[in-house]
């Protein structure tokens, strides 16, 4: 009985400490492992922060002589170094005490291993991962950036930074999210800041449309496809003003390789990076009341908590800079310094393009270049799982690059992918942003952007002497008429690129006559720039940012803000209108509530605006009931639909046409009934969102979400209310939006101006996590002070002190 | 014998509290056990000597830890548990310890009879 006793007691025991100690699989969520994580000496306990910090020593080798860095009210960290390297340090080392699980997560996302992390689940994501080949190209990139040893001392000495936080941390300092799904931080390298590159180039130009297309081709015929498929927009206002005389003489491009077509059948999720998007301008000293020039910046990313960006500023006897950087990689990206301010906006050009394989042998081993038999070579992706087994994949790489759609299925099309980011450029291209934060002058801002390889970006400018500048800038591949716009053939290699446009020919401008440079992710150049490019570029907010820029006079910093906040939408200006005029007038008597609402409307997607959730519903409808026979084929054959723009050419241009016959009926409909019947269920629509969410305001039906890396709820920002649209200069939508904005007027002292919806820290227990969420949702911005004398900021949080350790 | 309680109580509570500081958080089960077989008291009181003593441990340590930092860690497990007051995250820290270092006191106390 004793014993019997005691072996329950003591049993239960054990299995209640086990239980507390793993994730238990009940039901669809797993209990979080209790006693772990609420253990008070190891556990989250240990995670908290405040806003009370004490002051901090480290003492490194790598160091060479002392770094002050004060953390002001916001926690923005100010580094004061002697020299370049040590500053780089210090950036590794604030980046990383602030961002350590963001960092470390992110870049083991890219590689393909998260299955070590989560287990076995996540099997097809990290093979999704590999068969896109970011490792690959991040050790490509490694291998080039070692060409240049001078200037990876550079990047080196912010690894080691990094690496310095990470070593100074005993479990109990691991950040919450790694404490939670039971990993550990791992030591940084400049591989893994090739990861974080090869992620962003993925976020921005990894875009392509080539199976869409040649789908819409196949299916339409090479007359409609050019009828509904234009090129180019005539309303269009591209970044380098219209006029601006091209002086070179092109370098000669091989003509496109013939294509034949058939129907691709892709099971990739196609998912068009709608959104992701920037607005940059300046305007020169004749258009500001101050004389000096104003630059702005406005990045539109998926929004995340923590923020991608974090606000940094650096001082060493050469130079002071101010702004953001992206944790994992040295330098500023959008910022200023006492003479100068940049900013990017991405380049929409066409730099990945899929080949379709003609495989020579029934095995898949050997595929057909130029009329011979060529091997595949594999390249042997090990995913580790968290449940301990290893699960190999080898990934065919062809002369191309990873054959990443490789179906077991015969009717799909072997697909390889062909992409700029994939192989490496022998350019420093890490030390872009280091260079900037050093620049001086136009030379100065024109000499960093020489070593930028990719996502190309349209790299704005400006200068206390006066100068304001745009580039587009970056390795674009020189490329025939249409080459890359539809799926090549894979068995000639002639489908693939081999010349790029010289950095000098690529488009860009220096102090405009129209006193303004600005550029929204529209197309790069007029109609006659020598150069044929294709790609995904926006229509609206550029013609916006332009009409209104070339309004403006005697420009103030307070004018520039309720610029980045306009929400005014030039394409709800376009078909508002049109649509109203094609409304039967029964349908305007009994709905005229709606009517009138955007009979009246301004055409402000403001959060109080009721029209401008009517507009986007009935819009919506309408379109997808124009373009149905391309929707209704979406789950056979993956398709394109027209632009708007395009769209609302077809409709004043043929309403009759056979567009806008709706298939499922036998009725054929023109483009008033296809108007009205979508009037019919856009009410039923609003009608839904109005018992839903209590009213028709944009604000209240779209929210914003702004998710944690791990999609915890009690780590998001969830249902921020704010105005804007995609279409807007304000360009907000579900889950995207200006990640920051700033605003910069230079002069004696430069004054900066910014705010990203986030906060400093990473900890989501921390006040400075999210702290800028609500200010940012309201249009609000902080000063940035970039003092040259530490005891010059007001309130200081604490202080970091660093030292060259023997 | 009432002395010999509190004592069990007092050597849980520091030999948790020192060796939790580098070990994973179930060496109070080792801990709670040996000094319950030392202490030799009935089953029942072990267990409450033992739940005392880790309950109190763990939970004046988090209020601590809590506190320290900002009071900043408990609305936030509240909310990643759902909507619950960051009291009684803290209240089930130290049922958490309450409840296993009782049962290992109980063992352990169970263990001496068997020797």
């Amino acid at each position: 009985m004793k014993y019997i006793k005691f072996l329950l007691v003591f049993g239960f025991t054990v299995f209640t400490a086990y239980f507390l100690d793993h994730k238990i699989p009940i039901g669809e969520k797993p209990t979080p492992p209790l006693g772990k994580i609420l253990n008070p000496f190891l556990g989250l306990w240990q995670n908290g922060e405040g806003s009370e910090f004490d002051d901090q020593t480290l003492n490194h080798p790598s160091l060479k002589e002392d770094v002050t860095i004060i953390y002001d009210a916001r926690k923005v960290p100010h580094i004061y170094a002697q020299n370049l390297e040590d500053a780089l340090f210090a950036q590794g080392y604030v980046e990383a005490a602030d961002r350590l699980f963001q960092m470390d997560f992110s870049t083991k996302a890219t590689e393909g291993r998260l299955s070590e992390i989560l287990g076995k689940k996540m099997i097809d994501f990290d093979k999704e991962r590999r068969r896109f080949g970011l490792a690959y190209a991040a050790e490509n990139a490694v291998k080039s950036w070692n060409k240049f040893p001078d200037k990876i001392a550079s990047l080196q000495t912010y690894v080691e930074g990094v690496n310095a936080y990470i070593s100074s941390l005993s479990p109990k300092d691991h950040p919450i999210e790694h404490k939670l799904i039971g990993d550990k931080p791992e030591q940084w390298s400049i591989y893994r800041s090739a990861l974080f590159f090869k992620s962003m180039a993925e976020v921005l130009c990894s875009n392509e449309k080539d199976v869409r297309n040649t789908n819409t081709l196949k299916f339409l015929g090479e007359e409609e496809f050019d009828y509904l498929f234009p090129e180019i927009n005539a309303k269009e206002s591209p970044i380098i003003p219209k006029g601006t005389k091209w002086e070179f003489d092109p370098i000669q491009i091989k003509p496109n390789a013939e294509t034949e077509l058939s129907y691709i059948k892709d099971l990739r999720d196609q998912r068009p990076n709608e959104g992701v998007g920037s607005n940059n301008w300046a305007v020169d000293g004749s258009k500001t009341a101050s004389g000096y020039p104003i630059l702005c910046n406005d990045p539109h990313l998926n929004l995340t908590l923590p923020s991608i960006w974090y606000e940094i500023h650096i001082h060493t006897p050469e130079f002071n800079a101010y702004g953001v950087s992206l944790p994992g990689m040295p330098g500023v990206m959008i910022g200023f310094n006492d003479n100068i301010a940049w900013g990017e906006t991405n380049v929409g050009h066409d730099v990945l393009d899929w080949l379709e394989i003609e495989w020579a042998n029934e095995e898949k081993t050997k595929y057909m270049l130029d009329g011979k038999e060529t091997n595949i070579e594999y390249r042997v992706e090990k995913i580790k799982t968290k449940e301990g087994n290893t699960v190999l994949d080898s990934v065919k790489y062809t002369v191309w690059g990873p054959l990443s759609h490789h179906h077991v299925k015969n009717d799909y099309t072997d697909l390889a992918m062909h992409w700029l980011s994939h192989s490496g450029t022998d350019l420093p291209e890490f030390m872009t942003f280091v260079e900037l934060m050093q620049a001086k002058n136009y030379d100065g801002y024109a000499k960093a952007l020489e070593s930028y390889v990719s996502p190309a970006q349209n790299f704005a400018f400006a200068a206390k002497d006066g100068d304001i500048a745009i580039h587009v800038n970056g390795i674009l591949p020189a490329k025939a008429k249409g080459h890359g716009r539809f799926v090549q053939k894979g068995n000639i290699s002639e489908s693939g690129w081999d010349t790029f446009i010289p950095r000098e020919q690529i488009p860009k401008v220096l102090n405009p006559e129209r006193g303004f440079i600005s550029s929204a992710n529209q197309r790069s150049a007029d109609v006659d720039y020598p150069y044929y490019y294709t790609g995904g570029f926006e229509d609206y907010r550029g013609r916006s940012v332009n009409q209104n820029l070339a309004e403006m006079e005697n420009i103030v910093v307070d004018d520039m803000k309720k610029l980045q906040w306009n929400s005014h939408n030039i394409k709800a200006q376009e078909f508002t209108p049109i649509m109203l005029s094609m409304l039967s007038s029964d349908r305007k008597e009994k709905y005229s509530t709606e009517v009138n609402e955007l009979e009246s409307w301004d055409f402000f997607f403001k959060q109080e605006s009721k029209a401008a959730t009517i507009f986007e519903i009935w819009y919506t409808q309408f379109y997808k009931m124009t373009w149905d026979e391309m929707y209704s084929r979406w789950s056979e054959y993956k398709m394109m639909t027209p632009e708007s723009w395009r769209f609302l050419e077809v409709l004043l241009d043929q309403p009759n046409s056979k567009y806008f016959d709706i298939e499922d009926t036998d009725k054929r409909e023109n483009a008033q009934d296809v108007l009205n019947l979508s009037f019919d269920k856009a009410i039923d629509k609003l009608n839904e969102i109005k018992d839903k969410k209590g009213s028709l305001k944009w604000g209240d039906y779209r929210k914003i979400n702004i998710g944690h890396h791990l999609e915890v709820p009690a780590f998001s920002a969830i249902d921020v209310v704010t105005d804007g649209h995609p279409s807007t200069i304000n360009a907000t939508n579900w889950g995207f939006g200006p990640s920051w904005r700033m605003i910069v007027e230079l002069g004696e002292q430069p004054k900066g101006h910014g705010v990203f919806p986030g906060g400093q820290a990473g900890n989501p227990s921390s006040p400075y996590y999210k702290n800028s969420v609500e200010p940012w949702s309201k249009g609000e911005y902080y000063t940035l002070n970039a003092p040259h004398d530490p005891k010059d900021i007001k309130e200081q949080l604490f202080e970091l002190k660093m030292g060259h350790e023997k | 014998m009432k002395n010999k309680f509190y004592l069990g109580v007092i050597l849980m509570m520091i030999c948790s509290l020192i060796f939790q500081q580098f070990l994973a958080w179930w060496i109070i089960i080792p801990i709670c056990f040996i000094i319950a077989l030392i202490i030799n008291k009935k089953s029942t009181s072990s267990f409450f000597m033992g739940f005392i003593a880790l309950f109190l441990l763990w939970f004046i340590s988090t209020i601590y830890f809590n506190w320290s930092t900002g009071s900043t860690m408990a609305p936030l497990l509240g909310n990643l548990f759902g909507e619950l007051p960051g009291i009684v995250t803290i209240i089930v820290t130290g049922l958490i310890g309450g409840l296993i270092g009782g049962l290992s006191a109980m063992s352990g106390s169970l263990f001496r009879r068997l020797i």
